[in-house]
């Protein structure tokens, strides 16, 4: 059941409302948990004994630190003074045992279920051609709904309470619901404990701006999903995969049709989540910033899945560049390449693991961790090139302050985040760099207006993609400047308000791609 | 506070109402108005029956890939004079069977209606029959699409349905795939299971045959691959208590001369034009024994079949 399906939005959303609706506030969570896991289990039935496993996990290691900070807060009180440090240090080490303990648990069920058979696959190649004697087994596992997702919060809330900026949640019932809240648990955003547990467990009343403003968003992030999203389904599936077959510029577009595909479905997915959440009062947080409006890649990561972003910033970057052997690292190397390169090289090997992190999060395949590892060097050597990019600029009299220049920098970062998708999406990492070749060696335009571009598109289904695109441009545009949409529809007169809203469904209506030739598409994200 | 809350109630309410007269406004705009491709139609094979007068055809198989493989009208017609069609789509499934029962009735009056044993039992997809629902009060959810086929003069032309299928729904595979069945309609007390909302909808279609007082037949073609004796068994019980006749061609293979060599097209999925023929041919003789279907030849009300026949392939 994904969110752009009948089943989902035309009527269990609508049902678990009246029932959250029609319960006294106290019993309401009762009905969101109950939805949670109803969802769940339609779509992953028996593999529900993960979530529950990280659920109940998460719940008893977050007391178990708890406990470690109370007694430790009574020995550090009741100690002198000289044996404070020594106290603290010895919690500290029993502290750290039990969240490694739950890291290493929830990580390691992630990557036996998710990563097994491609490092299985791929250490048995590396002894076939060593000639050595081993064959690990090579076991698909079946991936439950959303682990990339609840795994990650699983770990940011251990991880919160260990450093104690959240207190452990006694309450399973309401831990279990952050985890497990249906509109979120596909796609995230990756929310944290402190941002959403206790919106969640308020059960506010749905009043009718929630409601319509939810409905909204909803009908906003369809439209996104099922008029551009998946209409382009089939040409860019059919241009990465038979690409042999198609001249580079054909290859040109299917990349930027990708890139298109990739970030309507993703965030009209999104879109659709906040509305539910927005729907039961639950402010979700944003992942998507008008990401093509980026002047650098390193801003691109800022404003695009924002929510995975600040988790590796929050969980890996973070603790990898300020931990001890990182400090001093740059200490060292402040005092032989300066205060600039100096610090690099720990950010440097910050930046790595978080982008290399970020690949294999993704899937478990080549192409993804080259992904990984593709934004890693643009961002890393967009920072250690900044000073010589600088002199050549300023020698040259470019104002990089200047409109004409922040518009070359959107072009730039729009090309090489193209390029990026391109390697994300390609059937591996060779057939990416055939697709590159091809897009320079054998690039011509001139085969669409012969004609001769081979992938069946209908012309009309384009023009309506471009339509919606240009749409949501402008849209973007307004959210650049603080505006919202959604206020200013708002603050119009009722027939104003209701064309706008009707025109918005109708449109969807008309020009979906579902029914008839369309078979449904599965949410992208919801594959990682 | 309940004051305010009653007046949101009546401005969604009154939003929904509006909103279903819009989808209803676009339903009947675009609406095909031809049973071709060009006129607005998907399925145009099964289709093929709008395009004929309305009590000119007999029986209606009403199912899925097996009917229109397994079962040919034409000869039927040819072997008995009984007119028929196959109604059927690919991966029918009870919801869509509904919805083309109540379809076909709206517009032609058989004598009796057919439904696929195969589809009595398959279990469907919850969401695409919650799309079904809509699509049966909104038909713009199905015929959106023809916004890309209709211009200004179709918009405004009348409805007026003038493709004749020659084969009357009926598509001929010639491919063969030898199979070897032996033993899969072994008897045994074993009861397939029968989907909940298969019995929903079979028990609607019930209603509206008998509304209309027509009889209703289950009929299951050869399907190793899909049937066994389970199946019948579920089934059986089923027409049992609905009072509706089954006819299972399952366990009547060596009678109807079914060849596992020849006969199939896939593995035992489905007939093949060979089998077709061996099936059609006994239909024809059980249709008009069982249900008293008339033989039109000679009347020249049928003529069009008489034509149709001369063009059919061998």
């Amino acid at each position: 059941m994904s969110y752009s399906q009948p089943l989902y939005f035309a009527v269990f959303l609508p049902l678990v409302a009246l029932c959250y609706q029609l319960l006294p506030q106290r019993h309401r969570w009762k009905v969101l948990l109950a939805a949670s896991y109803i969802f769940f289990y339609a779509t992953s039935r028996q593999l529900i004994l993960y979530l529950l496993f990280s659920t109940v996990s998460v719940h008893h290691l977050g007391l178990w630190l708890g406990t470690i900070h109370t007694e430790r807060s009574a020995a550090v009180k009741a100690a002198d003074r000289a044996e404070r440090k020594t106290i603290k240090a010895e919690y500290q080490k029993q502290l750290r045992r039990v969240v490694v303990l739950g890291i290493l648990l929830h990580l390691g069920i992630l990557l036996v279920v998710k990563y097994s058979m491609f490092f299985a696959e791929n250490l048995n190649a590396l002894f076939h051609i060593t000639h050595l004697p081993f064959t690990l087994p090579e076991h698909r596992f079946a991936l439950p709904l959303g682990i990339s997702f609840y795994t990650m919060q699983a770990v940011s809330y251990l991880v919160d309470v260990y450093r104690g900026t959240v207190q452990p949640d006694r309450n399973l019932p309401r831990l279990a619901l952050w985890m497990a809240f249906f509109p979120q648990i596909m796609e995230g955003p990756i929310c944290r404990y402190s941002d959403t547990a206790d919106q969640l467990w308020a059960c506010q009343s749905i009043n009718y701006h929630n409601l319509t403003f939810g409905c909204q968003r909803f009908a906003w992030g369809m439209m996104k999903k099922i008029v551009v999203a998946d209409q382009l389904n089939w040409p860019v599936k059919e241009i990465f995969k038979n690409y042999g077959d198609y001249n580079g510029a054909v290859i040109f577009f299917g990349m930027i049709a990708y890139t298109v595909q990739l970030y309507m479905d993703f965030s009209g997915s999104l879109d659709m989540v906040i509305g539910a959440g927005e729907i039961f009062g639950v402010k979700l947080p944003e992942n998507f910033r008008q990401p093509f409006f980026s002047k650098t890649v390193s801003e691109f990561w800022t404003r695009w899945h924002i929510t995975l972003g600040t988790w590796f910033k929050d969980y890996i970057f973070y603790p990898v560049s300020l931990s001890g052997g990182m400090k001093t690292l740059t200490s060292n190397a402040r005092k032989k390449l300066g205060n600039h390169y100096g610090p690099m090289l720990a950010s440097g090997v910050a930046l790595l693991a978080v982008w290399s992190a970020n690949g294999l999060w993704h899937g478990s395949a080549w192409n993804y961790i080259c992904f990984g590892l593709y934004h890693f060097v643009l961002i890393f050597s967009g920072t250690l090139f900044e000073p010589t990019f600088k002199a050549i600029c300023d020698k040259l009299h470019i104002n990089r302050q200047s409109k004409p220049w922040h518009a070359w920098q959107i072009v730039r970062t729009v090309a090489l985040v193209n390029i990026g998708e391109l390697i994300f999406r390609a059937h591996g990492m060779a057939a990416a760099l055939r697709m590159l070749k091809k897009m320079f060696t054998d690039f011509d335009p001139g085969v669409f207006a012969r004609g001769e571009y081979l992938v069946e598109v209908s012309g009309k289904s384009l023009i309506v993609c471009l339509v919606t695109v240009l749409i949501v441009l402008g849209h973007s545009i307004l959210r650049e400047r603080g505006l919202s949409l959604r206020e200013i529809v708002a603050a119009k007169p009722l027939p104003v308000r209701w064309l706008c809203y009707y025109l918005l469904i109708l449109f969807i209506v008309m020009f979906g791609a579902y029914a008839g030739e369309y078979a449904p598409i599965d949410p992208i994200y919801a594959g990682f | 506070m309940k004051k305010a809350n009653l007046s949101s109630l009546i401005r969604v309410a009154a939003f929904l109402l509006v909103l279903a007269l819009l989808l209803s406004g676009l339903s009947w705009l675009y609406r095909p108005r031809d049973n071709t491709k060009e006129g607005g139609m998907d399925y145009i094979m099964a289709h093929g029956y709008l395009g004929q007068s309305a009590d000119g055809i007999d029986a209606f198989f009403v199912g899925s890939s097996e009917f229109y493989s397994g079962i040919s009208p034409m000869l039927i017609w040819e072997e008995s004079g009984i007119t028929s069609y196959d109604y059927a789509i690919g991966a029918q499934r009870a919801y869509s069977a509904d919805a083309m029962v109540e379809k076909l009735l709206r517009t032609h009056h058989p004598r009796l209606v057919v439904l696929d044993g195969y589809v009595a039992l398959k279990r469907g997809d919850p969401d695409e029959a919650v799309f079904s629902m809509a699509s049966r009060l909104f038909s713009i959810l199905e015929n959106h699409e023809n916004w890309k086929r209709f211009d200004w003069e179709m918009l405004a032309a009348p409805v007026e349905y003038t493709h004749r299928e020659i084969n009357r729904g009926f598509r001929p595979d010639n491919r063969n795939t030898s199979i070897t069945y032996a033993g899969f309609m072994r008897e045994d007390d074993s009861r397939a299971r029968f989907p909940l909302m298969n019995r929903l909808y079979l028990e609607h279609i019930r209603a509206v045959c008998q509304r209309e007082d027509i009889p209703l037949l289950f009929i299951a073609l050869p399907s190793p691959e899909n049937w066994d004796y389970a199946h019948h068994n579920a089934l059986q019980d089923y027409a049992d208590k609905a009072g509706i006749e089954l006819l299972d061609l399952n366990l009547m293979v060596d009678e109807l001369d079914i060849d596992p060599e020849t006969d199939f097209r896939d593995e035992g999925d489905h007939l093949n034009s060979d089998g077709a023929e061996k099936v059609s041919h006994y239909l024809a003789h059980y249709l008009a024994q069982q249900y008293g279907l008339q033989d039109h030849r000679g009347d020249p009300a049928y003529d069009d079949w008489a034509e149709d026949w001369a063009q059919y392939p061998e």
